[in-house]
Formats: C-alpha cells, sequence, structure tokens
C-alpha cells in the first residue's frame, strides 16, 4: 500500500467535510487562514473554500475556547485549534470552569457540541514548552471528554464523531504523527466497534488477540512505536496484541480488563510522564477487578522535556525503551 | 431589615425620566424595590442560617439592572453577568420563585437547585461564579448573532474587580476586531470584596476599554433614567456603527460582598445611602405609593419564600455512562 494517506492530509480533509456538510460549523484559531493554513497545515486551503468560516484569531487561547462556547451556545458547531497542546494550561478555566460546567450546573444538560484540538506530544526538539502531552490535567473531570486522534484511527471521522455527542471534547493530535501513513502495513488492526472513536484491536499475529503473549495499552502517537518494534517481536515469535484508545475519558476500560484476564501480561503506555496519568488510571481499574495481570507502566521520564535533541531521547519513550520494557515483561 | 434604612444626613439627588417614551418612576420603582426585597430577604435568612452557601446581593445596584434592562429588546437580546447577578436576572423578566428556589437548593430552583446563586439560566439569560469568565462566551454568542445577520445585541455585565482579570480583555480585543454586537456594562461601586479598587487598580477602568476600540460612555449609575438613556444610545449606536460599545455605571453597593463581610464602617455606608436608587426615585413619587410598593413586595417576597422553602431539595443529575 504503497499510497497510503497521510495523517495531515486526511485531517484535513475532514475538517473540510464537515465544514462542506454542516453550515453551522465553524473553525477558530491562530493562524489557521491561508495561505498559512495553520502551523501544522490542517486548515490549509479552508478558509479560502469558507472564508466565513475559518477565522484567524488574536493569540488568546481563552478567548479562542470562550469564544467557541459561546458559539455553541448559540446552536454553533466550534473546532477550536490551540497551536501547541502545552497552551491548553491558557484555555483550561474556560474548558474545566465553564465549557464542562455549563450543562449540568445550569440543571438541564442540554448538549454542548465544541471541539478543541490541539498538537501534543515530544520527539521534535521544540522544547520544555512546545512538547508536552498535558492531558492528564484533564482527565476525569465530569462533563469535559478527552479524545486522542491516532494513526489507526481515521483522523476525517473524529471531528464530526465528537460534535455528534454533544459533549465539549478535548482531542489530542500527537504531532509526529502528523506526517505518518494511516493504517498499518505489517500489523493487523480491528476497531471493536464502527464508532470512530472505539479503540482499534492491533495484532502482530494472525489469530486470537486474547491469545497474545503480551499485551499494550495506548493512544496516541503509541501506533508509531508499534509499528517499530512488533513486526520484529512478530518475527521473534512473541505475539503481541494493542488496544489503541482514542476516548480517553470518560474511560471504558472493559476492553482492557477482558484482554489482561486472558493475556496475564500488560504494558500502558502514555507519552506524558505516566505519574498521576491516564495509565495510573486504567491500572487502578485492573488492580480493583482483581486481573492478576502482570502490569507495567511506561511514559517519558520524571523531569521537564529538554529541547536538545539527545536530551530528548533520553526522557521520552522510544521504540528502543518499548522493546527493552515488553521483553522484561515477558520474563516475569 | 428594612428596605430603606436611613441615609446619612444630607442631599438626595433626583432622578431625570424624560417622558413619554420612559417607563414611569411608580414602575421602575416597583422594579427596583422587589430586587431589593428579595435580596434583603437573602440575607436575612442567611444571618438566620436558613439558607446554607453564600450570596452576593446587589442592594445599591438596583438601577443599573433595571436601568440597562429596559433598553433592552428581550425578545432577542442576550444577558450575561457574574456573581452578583440576582437583580440582572430579575429586572430580565426571570422568575422570582425559580430565582428564590435555585438559592435555596430547591429542586423547583430555575437550574434545577444545581446550579445556585452564582449559576443561573434562563432563556438567553447567563450567569457564572467565575470571574470574566463568561465574557469571551458572551463574544461567541455575538459572533453567531452577526453570522446569521441578526440584529440580536448581547449586553454583558461586569464589575470593577473583574476589570483585573485577563479573559475580559481577550472578550474587548475579540469584539472590536471582530465588530462583534456586544454591549459591555461595568457596575462600577469601586470595591471588590474587601478591597479598594483604587488601592490595586492604577489609571481609568474606562480608558483601558476605549484602547481596545471599544466606544465608551459613563453615566451615573444610580440613577435608573440615566441608565436606561446611555444604553439605549449604545444599543443604537451598536446597530448604526457595528463598533462594540462600552457603559461604565457609576454605583454604590450598600451591602455586604457576600453575607456579613463588609469591612466599611456603618458611616462610610450611610454616605453612600444618599446615593441609594429607590430613595433617589422616591423623590418622583407620592410618599403614600412608595409605602404601598413596599407592602406589596415584600408581602409577594414573603409568600415566595415560604413556597421555596416548602418545595423539595435538589437531587443530582444522573452519572453518565463510564463516568
Amino acid at each position: 500500500m504503497a499510497d497510503r494517506t497521510l495523517f495531515i492530509d486526511r485531517l484535513r480533509d475532514g475538517l473540510g467535510q464537515l465544514l462542506a456538510e454542516n453550515p453551522r460549523a465553524i473553525l477558530l484559531g491562530e493562524d489557521l487562514a491561508d495561505p498559512y493554513g495553520g502551523a501544522f497545515k490542517a486548515t490549509r486551503g479552508l478558509s479560502t473554500r469558507f472564508p466565513d468560516r475559518v477565522r484567524n484569531t488574536p493569540i488568546c487561547e481563552a478567548g479562542i475556547v470562550g469564544t467557541s462556547i459561546g458559539l455553541s451556545l448559540a446552536g454553533w458547531f466550534p473546532v477550536a485549534e490551540i497551536m501547541f497542546g502545552d497552551f491548553v494550561t491558557l484555555c483550561a478555566d474556560q474548558l474545566i470552569n465553564h465549557a464542562a460546567k455549563l450543562p449540568a450546573m445550569y440543571g438541564h444538560r442540554f448538549r454542548l457540541p465544541l471541539l478543541v484540538r490541539t498538537p501534543t506530544g515530544a520527539g521534535r526538539g521544540y522544547g520544555p514548552t512546545h512538547s508536552q502531552s498535558l492531558e492528564k490535567c484533564f482527565l476525569g473531570i465530569p462533563g469535559l471528554q478527552v479524545v486522542a486522534m491516532s494513526a489507526y484511527h481515521d483522523p476525517a471521522r473524529i471531528p464530526a464523531a465528537c460534535l455528534a455527542t454533544g459533549q465539549p471534547t478535548l482531542c489530542l493530535e500527537p504531532k509526529l504523527s502528523y506526517a505518518q501513513p494511516l493504517g498499518s502495513e505489517t500489523l493487523t488492526l480491528r476497531p471493536l466497534s464502527a464508532d470512530p472513536l472505539a479503540p482499534v484491536v492491533v495484532t502482530n499475529f494472525s489469530g486470537d488477540p486474547a491469545t497474545a503473549d503480551l499485551l499494550v495499552v495506548g493512544y496516541g502517537s503509541l501506533p508509531r512505536l508499534l509499528e517499530a518494534v512488533l513486526p520484529d517481536l512478530a518475527r521473534e515469535e512473541i505475539n503481541v496484541t494493542a488496544l489503541v484508545y482514542a476516548q480517553l475519558s470518560p474511560l471504558d476500560g472493559a476492553p482492557v480488563l477482558s484482554l489482561a484476564r486472558a493475556v496475564r501480561r500488560v504494558l500502558l503506555v502514555e507519552e506524558a510522564n505516566a505519574d498521576f496519568g491516564w495509565t495510573a488510571e486504567l491500572a487502578a481499574a485492573l488492580a480493583e477487578h482483581s486481573t492478576g495481570a502482570a502490569l507495567r507502566r511506561l511514559g517519558a521520564r520524571n523531569r521537564v522535556l529538554p529541547a536538545a535533541a539527545e536530551a530528548e531521547q533520553a526522557t521520552i519513550v522510544t521504540p528502543d525503551l518499548l522493546r527493552a520494557t515488553l521483553l522484561a515483561l515477558l520474563r516475569q | 431589615m428594612p428596605l430603606l434604612p436611613p441615609p446619612a444626613p444630607g442631599p438626595i439627588a433626583a432622578c431625570h425620566p424624560s417622558p413619554p417614551g420612559d417607563p414611569t418612576p411608580a414602575s421602575l420603582y416597583a422594579g427596583m424595590a422587589r430586587i431589593r426585597a428579595i435580596e434583603t430577604a437573602f440575607l436575612e435568612h442567611y444571618a438566620k442560617g436558613r439558607i446554607k452557601g453564600t450570596v452576593h446581593t446587589c442592594l445599591g445596584q438596583e438601577a443599573g439592572a433595571v436601568g440597562v434592562i429596559a433598553a433592552l429588546d428581550l425578545a432577542q437580546d442576550f444577558v450575561f453577568t457574574s456573581h452578583r447577578g440576582h437583580g440582572h436576572f430579575l429586572a430580565y423578566g426571570g422568575p422570582a420563585a425559580g430565582l428564590i428556589a435555585e438559592v435555596l437548593g430547591r429542586s423547583t430552583g430555575i437550574c434545577s437547585g444545581l446550579g445556585g446563586t452564582q449559576n443561573l439560566h434562563w432563556r438567553r439569560f447567563y450567569s457564572g461564579g467565575i470571574q470574566g469568565g463568561l465574557a469571551p462566551i458572551a463574544g461567541g454568542v455575538a459572533l453567531a448573532q452577526r453570522l446569521e445577520n441578526s440584529s440580536a445585541v448581547v449586553a454583558v455585565f461586569l464589575g470593577d474587580g473583574t476589570m483585573g482579570e485577563g479573559s475580559v480583555y481577550e472578550a474587548f480585543q475579540l469584539a472590536t476586531a471582530n465588530r462583534l454586537p456586544v454591549l459591555f456594562v461595568l457596575e462600577h461601586n469601586a470595591i471588590a470584596q474587601s478591597t479598594p479598587t483604587s488601592l490595586v487598580h492604577a489609571g481609568d477602568l474606562a480608558a483601558r476599554a476605549a484602547g481596545f476600540g471599544l466606544a465608551v460612555a459613563a453615566v451615573d449609575g444610580t440613577d435608573p433614567y440615566a441608565v436606561l438613556h446611555a444604553t439605549r444610545t449604545a444599543r443604537a449606536a451598536l446597530a448604526a456603527t457595528g463598533q462594540p460599545q462600552f457603559l461604565q455605571l457609576d454605583t454604590v453597593r450598600l451591602g455586604p460582598h457576600s453575607k456579613a463581610d463588609d469591612p466599611r464602617t456603618t458611616g462610610e455606608i450611610a454616605a453612600l445611602r444618599r446615593r441609594d436608587p429607590l430613595l433617589r426615585l422616591a423623590l418622583a413619587l407620592a410618599p403614600e405609593d412608595v409605602a404601598r410598593t413596599e407592602r406589596e413586595v415584600e408581602a409577594e417576597t414573603t409568600a415566595l419564600f415560604a413556597a421555596a422553602f416548602a418545595a423539595p431539595p435538589a437531587v443530582p443529575l444522573e452519572e453518565p455512562a463510564h463516568g
């Protein structure tokens, strides 16, 4: 499959399709408009096609998300872009105290469709304030959905799927995956359902995923690591099943629990440092349900992300580190 | 607690209606007295421990509520306000029974008792407990009006204390850059919780708004007619020019910040009472009409509170799946 679509192109197609199909869909953010087309080019061409509905804003993340909330209250379907995931701190009040609260605190849980997209993750040497994965700050907030795109989910379908939930959603886009082809040439991908947000079951062997030697669970940039590591393990006859999530919070841990009971060796991966993170929530679920599976977590080191490339590589999860951790878990 | 405690000795300035287009002094007085009676009753019930939580009353600021909202087109205009929003809610026409039940945590509250005093929503009225947080949201509603070629206007009440929040200035710049139909109303009572505004803010607050390109006006916020006329002018200018507006109401906070937390001396407050909008407007009415209106609003308030106390307590919403 030499012609596999790149993540960023498919995402851009999806945003264009959303604007074409929904006359009340609207994109807001910094530098979205042509000819620039967004810092990562996710909106290139769209302001030319939809000049009123692809709108450049000043640099004001709280204002961008606040405006989006107001548009949603007025019956629109806003998609806000926060240029780097690090900047979600600047709109945290709008997400947590406003978007997540308004429907419930006004007592009648009305729909508030609203999508805030943001590129996350390290590996490009952007330094400590342009490389983070801050999703842990937004997990477990009642009324706020957190979703992560991945190369194994269809980025074109996720914006519309998030808006269709009627819930304010923070959507992470693993920026290293933007230039990655979607899907996989070597691994078998099986979405758990037709829902674009459903977890995808990945195997490096043919047969029942529950018969694997190892289970890996993660999201976002995990497919890049799996593509680098799982084919080699297959050659060594180590069967691995992975579960790649899109909807992180609220979390449906049932697929992990059922596979963990069968596979018995589980590695939970996240791109940020794993302390107090999404994997900790899953680990708690595994413990509470007494799966008895051997369990490890793998994330970045507990330090501020360095700018220098070598130091950054020594901090984040690399294919080598994933491979070594899986082999250690196998011997456990 | 009487509705009209005595002011310090000294002159009380009259208000200035412009008939025939204006509402009568009697009708504006009734609107302000109703707000005053309900707010006063909230404080009395809190003092007796009959209500839990908190409350922020707008005693002294009633003229801003009734004056601004009388100039709006309630069939289409939006109102956004803050923690001190009961008066705006009542002036907007929000049901008093629903407001009282909401503050009392009853299931019959306007937001099922779940939002409480600071978080009210009814029709196109919204309040919120985060300082300045609703300002950019109001701008988003205004952007929708512009995209839909609606003639609706979005009024946003702010306090002078809120002028410390960055989100307000993000909302200003988005409003002017996009020529949004927003009328920002600054209720300047010169005190934020316990801190005099002059101690922590430098410069002129309205000049800040002007610097963002908003059309700025300032008016005596304790004269409901002055407020009404200024709001009409601002609303008309917004419609004619598309330039977002900023109206500063110089007003007084006659009550505590919340329940009983006012560091000002009784003498200071008695001096402010000479600007009490009810006392000022009462000069335009016969004393017996004032007394009758007070009896009526107090009787209505007593009945509304009795009904609210008798209502069942609020129940939480169901948790969503996987919550």
